[in-house]
């Protein structure tokens, strides 16, 4: 093997295959990874970016399988090895490849000869993932954690070669795998060549002809595809094996690729299944993505989930950044409980509590406090442990909100509630319980928190809360420049929101008017309703569900949108769900001109 | 130095001296030419090549700032101002070659030269140089030294938030059809928010970041300020530094090569795609590189769709560039 220069520009840089074994080794299974394994056979895997539908779909793959360890207390590999009864075959498409794929085939005088064009490109692409799969079934390295290994005699790979090279179109020199696979890429770089040919407006009319007429054109995915795996299985004895193309970012395949998939899965065979992650842009309403039927997927989302779920995905996620940096802490021990809610809430709220301390505390500063208290018939001053349940529910849903409340107010010279100077945000955000709140179980959040913090802390025990506090924030930071930009979509209507970044912070400082406003509610408005048929607004929207700055919700009424909990203490808001107002009213006092004075970023 | 791997043509580099604005003469070049746009920056490079005929193509839009004053300017130096729609501007430049190129009877050393200003033009109007150059007819020959100004030490300012265009510079520079893992090689600048959003949404395996280094010992100091988030070693995305000098571009071209070399004869292969922002000299030699690889290697473009705001870019003085020579294709 050829070694690196070591004074070459890349020194010290492995291109080497590193890909399979880093992300297994950091790998930490979160519930929709055994959906995928279990729960059907075409399946759409929806979620933000950063939530892990990559990484999901490479851990179907035998390499990664292979590479992923079992430790002390988690057989997770182990079961996986064991309960992954195909052969993933992964397939990425993204932007850049998108973008690639545009620019080369824009000459093209049609839309259908770009589809058919940008079809090719993805049926090579994929059947040389095809060919790499098999091939490491066949010839992967001595492994003992080895996943649908065979044996396949050269006299047999050289019969599944030839045939498959006439299916493909892809004629090699020698019939092996690897030849194969070879002359798939070669055929894409033919592909090219013809693309840049076409391009060129000085060619004449007969080589135009000849090149949209090539055979290269003609190969089908599916067919091609159905054959070499069915051959591939007669030969290793495994009739009745199954096959899973794992499609990444499915919105970046062309538009004929995209038909193809769905028309493949109509073709129901049962050999060939097919997982797709895709950002969620989904209209609900249809069973259309992107302009092609997608009936026969089975969702599976990564969007954030059942809080218990995601607080105890994010525990593990984050016990991995630790046992990855030789911390000896454990999460709770490094961070600390801390939250805005005690470990034992019904003690908090006993005479002497912290609740009841601070519930006392309120409503003596707070006139509209005392007032909603009054409401509810419930004495600031009694025993509050001892409330009926109802009683008990209503202090509970509060007591968050009169933790922020005195936090961040004070009463005003005029009977009144004003704010509170602080140079940071408050301890509440600090500690294991809101930490795991603000990640939503998004192993990149949690990945980059894990960056900040110990690039900040990297003295043994645990970290105090203005570490914490600055490492969330840096985090949010980040997310809030990737806001600031988005793509051209069009040009925005005069007077609304330029760009995602604007419509954020428009409903980051309602919310916190709500919440911080003069009177008390323990169910303040921190969610919005679209309701208006606005493409500019929704497509807004759509950026920011994807890029993970909003969550977007459905309840009785309909989808409703909250801010991701990682700026929960930007905006000093609860990381929860609350009341929901119409969009509309929400945006209804924000102009761009207003905007360019927000504090962008200065508060934290 | 003598790269390529098209079979078809090859473009040859070699150095060029860095030299101040006074030293330049337009003595030995057949022809010049430049952009008329708003930066002040403009015309220092064509004063100095006064003595030459030259044309200087204008920028549609954003005509203020020293625009006016540089119209003046080039009247004044008789270079012809080209007025011509941007999407005309490779084929224009194509017929421009045509005219100055020689034959390939003529010898090496009467081989004709023309100097090329890069200092103000557009990445676009940057890759379509390099791709006329590219696509010189094979019996035809021509010399082109590509200049550049550095300016003068400014400040960054905080980019407002802004819509992005993310697109490849051209169908020339598309790079390949495969979906192979890709690298990001990014030139940084002070257009922060451009690589942060960019690297985000890409999601390259790796970044190769170049960082350049000018004179000025306070551009470096800024350039490392403004990126400090891209260039964190322990963020999400394993980041490569590189420095460069803009004072360089050979050595500067030499270390793309390179880059990019590997990365595709590696035993796993992967694409380089460039996303040349910084110095616009760190653009004309991505553009050269990725030429010496027109199949494989991809150049980005990552523009603010609103018109940036003009700031009056000044010429600090010196002059740097690359020299390139296309021979005739037997020759090759």
């Amino acid at each position: 093997m050829q070694q690196p220069d070591p004074t070459g520009v890349l020194a010290g840089y492995n291109a080497r295959s590193w890909s399979w074994s880093k992300i297994a080794r950091e790998f930490v299974a979160p519930e929709q990874y055994w959906m995928l394994i279990d729960g059907g056979d075409n399946q759409s895997l929806i979620g933000p970016r950063g939530t892990g539908k990559t990484t999901l779909l490479k851990m179907l793959c035998g390499p990664a399988l292979e590479e992923w360890q079992v430790r002390d207390d988690d057989h997770d590999a182990a079961r996986a090895r064991a309960a992954v009864d195909f052969t993933g075959v992964f397939i990425p498409a993204n932007k850049m490849w998108s973008g690639q794929v545009s620019a080369l085939t824009q000459a093209l005088d049609e839309d259908d000869d770009r589809d058919r064009f940008g079809l090719a490109a993805f049926t090579y692409m994929a059947l040389r993932a095809l060919v790499d799969a098999a091939e490491h079934r066949v010839h992967g390295p001595a492994i003992s954690t080895a996943h649908r290994r065979v044996n396949l005699s050269a006299g047999a790979e050289a019969e599944l070669a030839t045939d498959a090279a006439e299916a493909f179109g892809a004629p090699t020199s020698s019939a092996s795998l690897r030849a194969l696979r070879v002359s798939l890429t070669r055929n894409v770089a033919s592909l090219g060549r013809s693309l840049r040919r076409v391009a060129n407006r000085s060619i004449d009319a007969r080589e135009r002809s000849a090149i949209y007429a090539s055979s290269l054109l003609d190969v089908d995915f599916y067919s091609a595809a159905s054959l070499f795996c069915q051959t591939f299985d007669d030969l290793v004895g495994e009739p009745e094996a199954a096959w899973a193309f794992l499609l990444d970012e499915l919105e970046f395949l062309p538009v004929g690729a995209r038909a193809e998939i769905a028309e493949s899965v109509q073709g129901q065979d049962p050999k060939l299944r097919f997982k797709v992650s895709l950002a969620p842009w989904t209209d609900p309403q249809t069973s259309y993505l992107h302009g092609v039927p997608f009936n026969d997927f089975t969702q599976v989302e990564l969007m954030p989930s059942h809080r218990e779920a995601a607080h105890a995905f994010a525990q593990r996620l984050f016990a991995r950044e630790l046992r990855s940096r030789r911390r000896a802490e454990t999460p709770q021990g490094l961070l600390g409980p801390g939250g805005f809610e005690p470990e034992t809430p019904r003690d908090s709220y006993a005479d002497g509590g912290e609740n009841a301390e601070l519930i006392r505390q309120l409503a003596a500063e707070d006139p509209s406090f005392a007032r909603w208290l009054d409401r509810r018939g419930i004495d600031a001053h009694g025993d509050l442990a001892k409330l009926s349940e109802a009683h008990y529910g209503q202090l509970r849903k509060a007591a968050p909100l009169v933790r922020l409340r005195l936090a961040y107010g004070k009463p005003g010279p005029h009977g009144d509630r004003v704010g509170r100077s602080r140079k940071r945000p408050d301890d509440l955000y600090a500690g294991a319980q809101s930490i795991w709140a603000m990640s939503e179980g998004n192993p990149r959040w949690l990945k980059a928190f894990a960056h900040e913090l110990f690039a900040r802390h990297r003295a043994p025990g645990s970290a105090p809360h203005g570490v914490q506090l600055q490492a969330a924030g840096a985090v949010a930071d980040n997310y809030f420049g990737y806001f600031r930009t988005m793509e051209d979509i069009g040009d925005p209507p005069a007077g609304l929101m330029p760009t995602p970044y604007h419509l954020l912070m428009a409903l980051g400082r309602y919310f916190e008017r709500q919440v911080h406003g003069n009177d008390f509610t323990a169910d303040p408005v921190t969610m919005a309703r679209p309701d208006r048929d606005d493409h500019w607004i929704d497509a807004l929207i759509n950026a920011l569900v994807f890029l993970g700055g909003l969550v977007r919700q459905e309840d009785a009424e309909g989808p409703r949108v909250r801010l991701a909990h990682m700026f929960a203490p930007r905006f000093r808001l609860p990381p929860r769900n609350g009341n929901a107002s119409p969009l509309s009213t929400v945006l209804a006092g924000a102009i761009p001109e207003q905007l360019s004075l927000i504090d962008d970023g200065q508060r934290l | 130095m003598t790269i390529g791997s098209d079979p078809g043509r090859r473009l040859l580099v070699s150095p060029y001296s860095e030299r101040t604005l006074t030293d330049l003469d337009g003595e030995g070049y057949r022809w010049a030419l430049g952009s008329l746009g708003y930066e002040p920056r403009c015309v220092a490079i064509p004063t100095a090549l006064a003595a030459c005929p030259g044309s200087a193509v204008a920028f549609e839009n954003s005509r203020v700032g020293a625009f006016d004053d540089n119209r003046r300017r080039f009247k004044e130096i008789e270079w012809n101002v080209v007025e011509a729609p941007e999407r005309d501007f490779l084929s224009w430049l194509k017929e421009r070659l045509d005219e100055h190129a020689a034959f390939e009877r003529v010898d090496r050393d009467e081989r004709p030269r023309i100097a090329i200003d890069v200092s103000s033009m557009t990445r676009t109007r940057i890759a379509a140089v390099v791709q006329a150059l590219s696509e010189l007819a094979p019996h035809r020959q021509i010399g082109a030294d590509l200049l550049y100004a550095p300016a003068q030490f400014r400040k960054p300012e905080a980019p407002p938030p802004a819509i992005l265009r993310r697109s490849i510079v051209s169908p020339y520079f598309a790079g390949s059809l495969g979906m192979d893992q890709s690298i990001v090689i990014v030139g940084l600048g002070y257009e922060q928010h451009k690589v942060g959003s960019t690297i985000e949404d890409f999601g390259p395996s790796r970044v190769v970041a170049f960082v350049p280094e000018g004179p000025d010992g306070r551009y470096l100091s800024e350039v490392l300020r403004v990126n400090r988030v891209v260039l964190d070693p322990d963020g999400p995305v394993e980041v490569h530094e590189v420095r460069y000098k803009v004072g360089d571009p050979y050595a500067t071209l030499q270390q793309l090569e390179a880059a990019c070399y590997e990365l595709l004869t590696s035993p796993e292969p992967q694409m380089p795609m460039l996303i040349p922002l910084g110095p616009k000299i760190f653009a004309t030699c991505c553009m050269v590189a990725a030429a010496l690889h027109p199949e494989h290697v991809a150049v980005w473009r990552v523009s603010y769709r609103e018109k940036e705001h003009p700031t009056p870019t000044e010429a600090s003085g010196q002059v740097v560039g690359v020299r390139l020579d296309v021979p005739p294709l037997s020759d090759s």
